[in-house]
């Protein structure tokens, strides 16, 4: 079972790649990283994300 | 999602500790490669090489599964409910279809040991195949005699689904996208079912793509979109590790 999961996990593999070329090449990626480094963890591990409407502290 | 299966092991007598169980679960989806669909045929394997039941195993986790899909279109028609008039005209269609089939696939699935009887010719019901074939039926068909279980199992699934759309919602609030919850319920069930099949590693790729296409008429950025389809995505594999390292002490412990 092992050695036919790994087999299939090949070709999800490379689909998993041909999308996120595809996804990187029409989106700038340096504006996904600038929104990843906006997360606001704090705010997400603090009770106040339930009452509060946006992440900006 | 463990204790789901659990309750379903339980009704049905099947003989395994708890934490064996959440052993086999978690190592399963480990092996299975962050996919739901492969990780199921590894935990179905994987409980039928210690139970020695193998109708049963594949029936528990066949039923899991099919109420654990059943619970992302309960959430699917509260984001109808709550948000139905910002779908485009063309996904109503695809909707209701998704909908038919689950549904039809639930009750087929249930009422297994009827039709495939009449399904499957009197010759074969004798051969290899078809006493397996009529095994798991019966295995699968015997979860109607369980309603509180199904029940129990039922509304464990609707909460751990609405778990994961107010994750999404958190995450994408805290990077600052504004889109309201309702909206969450309505675009998600397409994401949670994307990351469930196999068609991606871990959920990268396909499944990230279409929340990044389902976030497109709110008006999302799309490099924000990816962005929040990354965290997703990554908070999925968060749990992974204890399968990794449960994998790791049993090969170790069998040399």
């Amino acid at each position: 079972v092992i050695a036919k999961l790994t087999r299939s996990l090949w070709v999800r593999a490379l689909l998993t790649l041909v999308v996120l070329v595809l996804l990187i090449s029409r989106i700038d990626i340096r504006d996904s990283a600038a929104a990843l480094g906006r997360l606001n963890l704090h705010w997400l591990a603090s009770s106040s994300c339930w009452s509060r409407p946006t992440g900006s502290s | 999602m463990i204790w789901r299966w659990i309750i379903l092991l339980r009704a049905r007598g099947t003989a395994i500790s708890a934490s064996s169980a959440a052993s086999i679960y978690l190592v399963s989806s480990f092996v299975g490669g962050y996919t739901a669909m492969a990780g199921d045929a590894a935990r179905a394997y994987s409980l039928s090489r210690r139970t020695e039941q193998g109708s049963e195993a594949v029936a528990s986790v066949a039923v899991d599964r099919l109420l654990g899909l059943l619970s992302i279109l309960v959430i699917a028609l509260m984001g109808i409910a709550l948000a139905g008039s910002q779908m485009a005209e063309n996904s109503v269609g695809v909707f209701a279809a998704v909908a038919v089939v689950l549904v039809a696939g639930t009750v087929a699935t249930l009422f297994a040991d009827w039709w495939i009887r009449i399904a499957l010719p009197d010759s074969w019901h004798h051969s290899a195949v078809g006493v397996r074939a009529l095994r798991v039926a019966d295995a699968l068909g015997a979860y109607r005699g369980h309603r509180s279980a199904i029940v129990a199992v039922s509304i464990l699934s609707i909460g751990v689904q609405l778990l994961r759309v107010s994750q999404a919602y958190l995450l994408g609030v805290a990077i600052g996208i504004d889109v309201p919850f309702s909206y969450y319920l309505l675009f998600m069930p397409a994401g949670l079912i994307a990351l469930m099949m196999p068609i991606s590693l871990a959920g990268f790729g396909a499944p990230q793509g279409l929340i990044v296409w389902l976030l497109q008429p709110r008006g999302v950025p799309q490099a924000d979109a990816l962005a929040l389809s990354t965290l997703i995505v990554l908070s999925g594999i968060v749990g992974q590790p204890a399968g990794a390292a449960l994998l790791f002490l049993r090969q170790s412990t069998s040399r």
